[in-house]
């Protein structure tokens, strides 16, 4: 077996062929051939992941995608590639060490099992199984959108204490958000997604200048909403968000074009909210707010310029404030999943702004 | 109380509700902690979007500075010390428009008028709201004249009343327990207790609070964190470094005053400490104080036998030869300032009455290394026999402070093979290797806390007060006796030998761990 350099910061072995009772041997050997030719390894696991893949291709992308994660969420990852029990049915493994490079910190390693499986969805259970480390938790992250009226969804989930999706790879993003709704109610595992994490710095700087004066009491009167979004249901979800937190019931909504156009009745009034479909590399580009106060209408708006975020807070008779904050969090995690495996109850925030989101796609 | 508490946009949710509109007033603004540490810290705060919106800070010092000088000499000290890097440059550009600077002189009013008057222009078009963080950056000779004026000019202090107004001293506050009361006295003129947040960084370390959270978060340690299984504690604060330009300061404070009245005390009342009601301040520092006042008072002749003082001479670390304490600049050349204390505590209260805590710091020791080693008691009877447990030691816990932070577990274990041999392993948990490491600095979390208001992370007044009477005693038997035998240690080792002997005197077996 050859030591391969990886990309970044980590290095690995090659996936080894393996039979699926013999996972954790193999494992073992590769870390003592290891430390045999380095020094001492510290095996290090926070949690199980399992990643359900529809094919190959997507399997090599999720593998990819976790491997970024391994020195900040170390934990068994088992992708699992499920495929159309058609055919010739059985399963396959791989499985491999993966040892963050030393000059990043302390000698540290945590592994990957591949399992290609063609087997009826009711049996996939049994194939994940016995991969897991002993009590640590499950997280559940589907790639693409899940198959929400199918057994294997049912199946995995029922042995996961939180499932992820990614909303944004969704095949259909606001009519499979709406499905994930529906879905959300039957599940005992917690629910998250990862373009909520996404969110998390936007929904930061909108709500920061509710934190003092003179915004603090007019938080009841938004009365415009626009959100420029590159992932549309980054843009339902956020709606959904302040919908949820600020008591507003939807009023009317339609499309007009790509955009989704709603009213909402809110507490002290009424709130416009536009969705517009905007081109760009990451969730958002832009948000607006328009909010009433005592000395006239206030405007609070977000961007996102390369690299960072712009707020900048108008408010009638005070000077406009803009203000520069970093992406931190997301530069390391760009796709939010390493968030997520750090999170483990269920989240009443999301789910109440997921329902509401759910409501507005589906107009 | 936090914005967010008002805000049902921040509620129960990942935002992370931002501290209350600020204004700061940093005094000793040019100096090398404000350099260091303090903006360092508040541009990290902004890069991770945790400073309040509405926020401004003015630096103050006697060095000449325009605006302009002042964020610019920011800017490089934040290239040096920032812990995240490259600095990035728009939030950077963003954050520096906060900044501003005023020169002027301690004891002159027309400082405090000028500061008065950008503070109230902050509140003006800034929206700071009225709400003052005086930050006291300075030598301790500087302290009186900055808290007299800020209460005299009226731009905080107890009269404050268009917001809050809080005051930051940074340690030592005080230099001996009678110089301590009367800083108390002199700020709480000023401000109420309430308001006073005296900072010991150590506080404000991930680690040292994870002591509370692996005590009072696990249920199996608890049982045995007590005198009938624990041998002994030890809190060691050993540093590489020596005293690094600051033999002014070092000459006038010693290792007694700079590590054992505040971070060495600190960690030993969270170590001995019973479990608080809640994780609210008061509960937290209630019992805190009730650990430092147990410890039982040392007088004259039994400081000599519990107490041990060293200086190091010349010698080797890390690689390098470096001089001898006495021939450090700005250094007597016959100084009887001690570079390192080992000394042992008893407290005495049900929990901990005849379980000695050892504490150890000292300069040019041969590694960085702080931590809390738990030794626990043999085991009553070892059935297998001399030779078969010669590597066995009793079981330690051992709560690793920096670097490298993590926990460590010695236990016995069967030594492979057909005979029963056992020795002594250890179990390693390492943060690095189950959370991200993107750990904030100290200071980060620290001035977050002040401005949201919550004190449980700094020494109440009582607590300083208790660790100023264990420490007072040392103070006054050294300088009855000066030391005879100073250096008695050489740089790159672990202290005098007597040290040694301090800690094995009672039982034979107990030695110091090496980090």
């Amino acid at each position: 077996m050859t030591e391969t350099a990886r990309r970044g910061e980590v290095r690995g072995w090659g996936l080894e062929p393996v039979a699926l009772a013999d996972v954790e041997k193999v494992l073992e050997r590769q870390r003592r051939e290891w430390e045999g030719d380095h020094g001492m390894l510290v095996r290090a696991s926070v949690a199980n992941l399992v990643v359900v893949c529809p094919d190959r291709a997507a399997g090599q992308q999720a593998l990819a995608a976790v491997e970024r994660l391994g020195p900040r969420a170390p934990s068994r990852c088992v992708a699992l590639i499920a495929e159309p029990p058609e055919g010739r049915q059985g399963v396959r493994a791989w499985a491999r060490l993966v040892q963050q490079d030393p000059r990043s910190g302390p000698g540290m390693a945590w592994d990957e099992v591949v399992v290609q499986a063609t087997v009826p969805p009711r049996h996939l259970t049994a194939v994940v199984l016995p991969l897991l480390l002993p009590e640590l938790p499950v997280f559940t992250f589907w790639w693409g959108t899940p198959p929400f009226a199918h057994e294997a969804f049912d199946e995995l989930n029922s042995v996961s204490n939180r499932l992820i999706v990614d909303s944004a790879a969704f095949a259909d993003p606001p009519a499979d958000l709406a499905r994930l709704a529906k879905a959300a109610s039957a599940l005992t595992a917690a629910l998250s997604d990862c373009v909520w994490q996404r969110l998390t710095p936007w929904r930061e700087l909108l709500a920061a200048p509710f934190g003092g004066p003179p915004l603090r009491s007019a938080v009841d009167r938004v009365r415009w909403l626009r959100v420029d979004a590159v992932e549309p249901t980054a843009g339902l979800e956020l709606t959904g968000w302040f919908a949820s937190r600020l008591g507003w019931a939807l009023d009317r909504a339609h499309l007009s074009g790509d955009d989704w156009v709603a009213r909402y009745a809110t507490v002290r009034g009424a709130c416009e909210a536009r969705i517009t479909q905007a081109l760009g590399s990451g969730t958002l580009t832009r948000v607006d707010l328009q909010v009433a106060t005592d000395d006239g209408p206030a405007s609070i708006r977000v961007e996102a310029p390369p690299g960072h975020l712009v707020a900048t807070v108008e408010t009638p008779g005070h000077p406009t404030t803009r203000r520069k904050v970093g992406l931190a969090g997301l530069v390391s995690d760009p796709a939010g999943l390493g968030a997520e495996l750090e999170v483990f109850g269920r989240e009443r925030i999301f789910e109440e702004a997921l329902l509401q989101a759910a409501t507005l796609a589906e107009q | 109380m936090t914005s967010g508490d008002s805000n049902p946009l921040v509620v129960g949710d990942r935002v992370r509700a931002t501290p209350p509109p600020t204004a700061m007033v940093v005094f000793g603004g040019s100096g090398d902690l404000a350099h260091r540490k303090i903006v360092p810290a508040l541009y990290n705060l902004e890069l991770h979007r945790l400073l309040p919106q509405n926020f401004a800070m003015v630096g103050s010092s006697r060095t000449e500075f325009s605006d302009e000088e002042y964020r610019a000499d920011m800017r490089k000290a934040v290239e040096e010390f920032s812990r995240t890097q490259p600095i990035q440059k728009e939030v950077w550009e963003s954050f520096a428009r906060r900044l501003h600077y005023i020169s002027g002189s301690s004891n002159d009013p027309d400082t405090y008028a000028r500061i008065g008057d950008l503070l109230d222009r902050f509140d003006r078009d800034l929206g700071t709201d009225g709400n003052r963080l005086f930050y006291l950056s300075l030598i301790p000779r500087l302290f009186p004249d900055t808290v007299r004026g800020i209460g005299k000019s009226g731009i905080g202090g107890r009269a404050w009343d268009r917001g809050w107004s809080r005051v930051v001293v940074e340690k030592p506050f005080g230099h001996d327990l009678a110089s301590a009361r009367e800083l108390q006295a002199l700020v709480t003129e000023v401000f109420p207790e309430r308001d006073v947040f005296r900072i010991d960084h150590y506080l404000g370390k991930e680690s040292v609070q994870n002591i509370i959270a692996f005590r009072f978060a696990n249920g199996i340690f608890e049982p045995v964190w007590n005198h009938r299984y624990v041998d002994h504690v030890q809190v060691t604060v050993a540093e590489s470094l020596g005293i690094e330009h600051r033999g002014h300061f070092y000459e006038t404070a010693g290792a007694i005053r700079d590590i054992i009245q505040n971070h060495a005390l600190q960690v030993l009342a969270l170590v001995g400490m019973e479990p608080p009601a809640t994780f609210e301040a008061e509960d937290v520092r209630n019992e805190k104080a009730k650990v430092l006042k147990a410890v039982r008072r040392m007088t004259g002749e039994t400081v000599d036998r519990n107490v041990v003082r060293g200086q190091y001479g010349e010698g080797w670390v890390d690689g390098q030869q470096v001089p001898a304490y006495r021939d450090e600049p700005d250094v007597a050349p016959d100084s009887t300032v001690e570079t390192y204390v080992a000394l042992e505590l008893l407290i005495d209260n049900w929990r901990w009455a005849g379980t000695p805590f050892y504490l150890r710091t000292g300069k040019r020791l041969p590694k960085r290394a702080t931590e809390v080693v738990v030794q626990f008691k043999a085991a009553p009877h070892l059935p297998f026999g001399e030779a078969a447990q010669d590597g066995l030691e009793p079981n330690a816990l051992v709560l690793r402070i920096q670097p490298n932070e993590g926990i460590t577990m010695k236990f016995g274990a069967k030594v492979p093979g057909p005979s029963m041999e056992v020795r002594s392993v250890n179990m390693d948990f390492s943060y690095g290797t189950a959370f991200a490491d993107d750990l904030p600095d100290a200071y980060e979390r620290l001035l977050l806390d002040v401005m949201v208001g919550d004190p449980t992370l700094f020494p109440r007044w009582d607590s300083v007060e208790l660790a100023w009477q264990v420490v007072q005693p040392i103070l006054d038997r050294w300088a009855e006796a000066p030391p005879p035998d100073f250096p008695n240690y050489a740089a790159g080792e672990w202290g005098p030998k007597a040290a040694d002997e301090l800690i094995a005197r009672h039982q034979p077996g107990r030695h110091w761990r090496r980090p």
